[in-house]
């Protein structure tokens, strides 16, 4: 099989965020694996940055191992794009004419997509990964019958935009995080000319959790409900807080703490600051001691693509609570029977109280879990699946 | 993707025991208060689409925007952390050091917020003015369309003594011959 070429509009070594995550982990795995690739991105330095400034410079790097292709973006007009951008982030709708503006001032390389026609032949395949950028759309109408998405749908008013129908529509396959984001893909694009598959995303799960480390570390010896990730309101970290402080006033007795690991900044109330416990960031080995001397991890966020967390607190075998509205959270708790979920504040306290008075329930569910993410999500599985995936596409 | 084989939990039937528990309580008939755990000042917008238009709704949202449309670079920093005295004294030492980069930007999402306030106002202005316009134009139907029917009632009278009129002419001329 020819190099595989995989594309996103910005790649270094330490850029955060999930499909950016998501990518390294595939391309570092795959490389790893003896497969020829390279990364094909723009000189941007990252998501919250300049999308018209050139921060890299141009060529060839190379980036742990991996050989990353670097193209300079065109000049956009920023004010032309945030205008239409507010309305598509408040869910609202926007005329054709618009959605062709959006796709022009968003982050563009046209020495990307030349590169990608002229060279072509040179691929066996292009893999773009998440959907949104226009450095996907245009790369994929340079040569669709070699491009494959990963694209980590979810329900936002962008993926509603008809721009995107006339190049997802003719791309040759589709690899998903989640079967709600199959879904979600063939009820609004009609993919009858791709190949679909549900992979899944990689999980580091070579390592050792160590509870009472977490616990003599940072003082913590009561039970406790923990949170990990970004604390953002988006992610509904308010709602958890609520609930749990709604909790505690039903439940006097309770000693019962929750445990907030990661970014941002939360506004704990006065009256529960010696209960809710932020820790802020913290290094991966005490992430990982966390999940597992947890009760359980709660994710009550309801945009969730994949969730590497609730995998994270499933390796540690402990249960999980998520939102109902979160398809994708859902439907991972019922595959596994590792988690419950709640819709409102009686479930979220009767879900709770569940798992806190059914202790050997609780610890089988974490098991269930852990045994479903070895199975489905090592990156030895993955990188299986991918060149699985890969092989049958460039053999039809 | 391969289904998790152990069986012995379902957590379906987990689901349906606690939404039943929950029924058979009436848990839901009690009204929770949520004030004493405050969610912050987050803005939302919310926007169906749909609906007709909340004179109260957009009044707020524009007294709003006129009373906090300056961003402060300025926040009190504080720490409950232990050794918190530090941790605040690195944190301000930070906050003089970036406000060289901090400041423009704050400047000029002031500047922003400035000239999207006046447009509100404008907009608000004009809605006011056209409110105003469309009550005098509904005055001024109504006093119409009450004209229209007196007119209608002097039309019907006047027809009314025409063909009284007109019948009493016939009757002369009969006469006369």
């Amino acid at each position: 099989m020819k190099k595989l070429a995989f594309i996103i509009p910005w790649y270094a070594a330490n850029i955060t965020g999930g499909a950016e995550s998501e990518l390294r982990g595939i391309v570092g795995h795959l490389s790893k694996a003896g497969v020829d690739l390279e990364v094909l991105t723009t000189c941007v330095k990252q998501f919250n940055s300049d999308w018209g400034a050139n921060f890299y410079p141009e060529g060839i790097d190379d980036v742990n191992g991996v050989t990353v292709r670097r193209f300079p973006v065109r000049r956009r007009d920023a004010a032309k794009f945030d205008a239409i951008n507010i309305r598509l982030m408040n869910n609202q709708q926007v005329s054709k004419e618009e959605e062709q503006t959006f796709m022009e001032e968003f982050v563009n390389s046209p020495a990307l997509y030349k590169y990608i026609r002229e060279h072509k032949d040179d691929y066996a395949l292009f893999i773009y990964i998440p959907y949104m950028f226009s450095t996907n759309y245009y790369g994929i109408l340079e040569c669709p019958e070699k491009s494959v998405m990963i694209p980590c749908f979810h329900e936002e008013a962008y993926i509603h935009m008809d721009i995107y129908k006339k190049a997802f529509e003719s791309v040759r396959g589709m690899i998903y995080l989640a079967k709600p984001e199959h879904d979600l893909a063939n009820r609004v694009f009609d993919l009858s000319g791709a190949k679909q598959a549900v992979l899944g995303a990689g999980v580091d799960t070579e390592f050792e959790s160590h509870p009472e480390h977490f616990r003599e570390k940072f003082g913590i010896q009561e039970p406790f409900i923990l949170y990990a990730g970004r604390k953002d309101v988006g992610k509904n970290i308010y709602l958890l807080i609520q609930y749990y402080g709604m909790y505690l006033k039903r439940h006097p007795e309770s000693d019962l703490k929750l445990v907030l690991i990661g970014g941002g900044e939360v506004t704990i109330p006065e009256h529960l600051k010696d209960r809710i416990i932020d820790l802020g960031f913290v290094d991966l080995q005490d992430k990982h001691d966390a999940c597992a001397a947890a009760s359980l991890l709660c994710n009550p966020s309801i945009h969730e693509s994949f969730s590497i967390v609730i995998m994270e607190s499933w390796l540690g075998e402990r249960p999980v609570m998520v939102h109902e509205d979160c398809a994708v959270t859902q439907n991972f708790c019922r595959e596994t029977n590792g988690g419950l979920w709640f819709k409102d504040y009686y479930e979220f306290e009767g879900g709770l109280d569940y798992l806190l008075t059914h202790e050997e329930i609780a610890k089988q569910m974490g098991r269930n879990g852990r045994e479903y993410v070895l199975q489905n999500f090592s990156w030895d599985v993955i990188v299986d699946k991918l060149m699985t995936f890969f092989k049958e596409l460039t053999q039809e | 993707m391969e289904e998790n084989t152990n069986m012995n939990i379902d957590v379906t039937k987990i689901m349906e025991e606690i939404r039943a528990d929950i029924d058979a309580r009436g848990l839901r008939d009690e009204v929770l208060s949520f004030e004493e755990i405050p969610m912050p000042q987050q803005a939302t917008v919310v926007d169906s689409g749909t609906g007709p238009f909340n004179n109260d709704e957009f009044m707020d949202s524009n007294m709003y925007m006129n009373r906090c449309f300056q961003v402060q670079t300025w926040q009190p920093i504080k720490s409950n952390r232990p050794l918190g005295f530090l941790i605040i004294f690195f944190k301000k030492i930070i906050r003089k050091l970036i406000r060289f980069f901090i400041d423009p930007i704050v400047n000029e999402q002031n500047d922003f917020n400035a000239n999207t306030t006046r447009s509100m106002n404008q907009v608000r202005n004009y809605i006011h003015e056209t409110s105003t316009k469309n009550t005098q134009t509904e005055d001024a139907v109504k006093a119409m369309q009450l004209r229209m029917e007196t007119m209608s009632r002097e039309i019907t009278e006047l027809n009314r003594k025409v063909a009284a009129l007109e019948e009493e002419n016939r009757s002369l001329r009969k006469d006369a011959e």
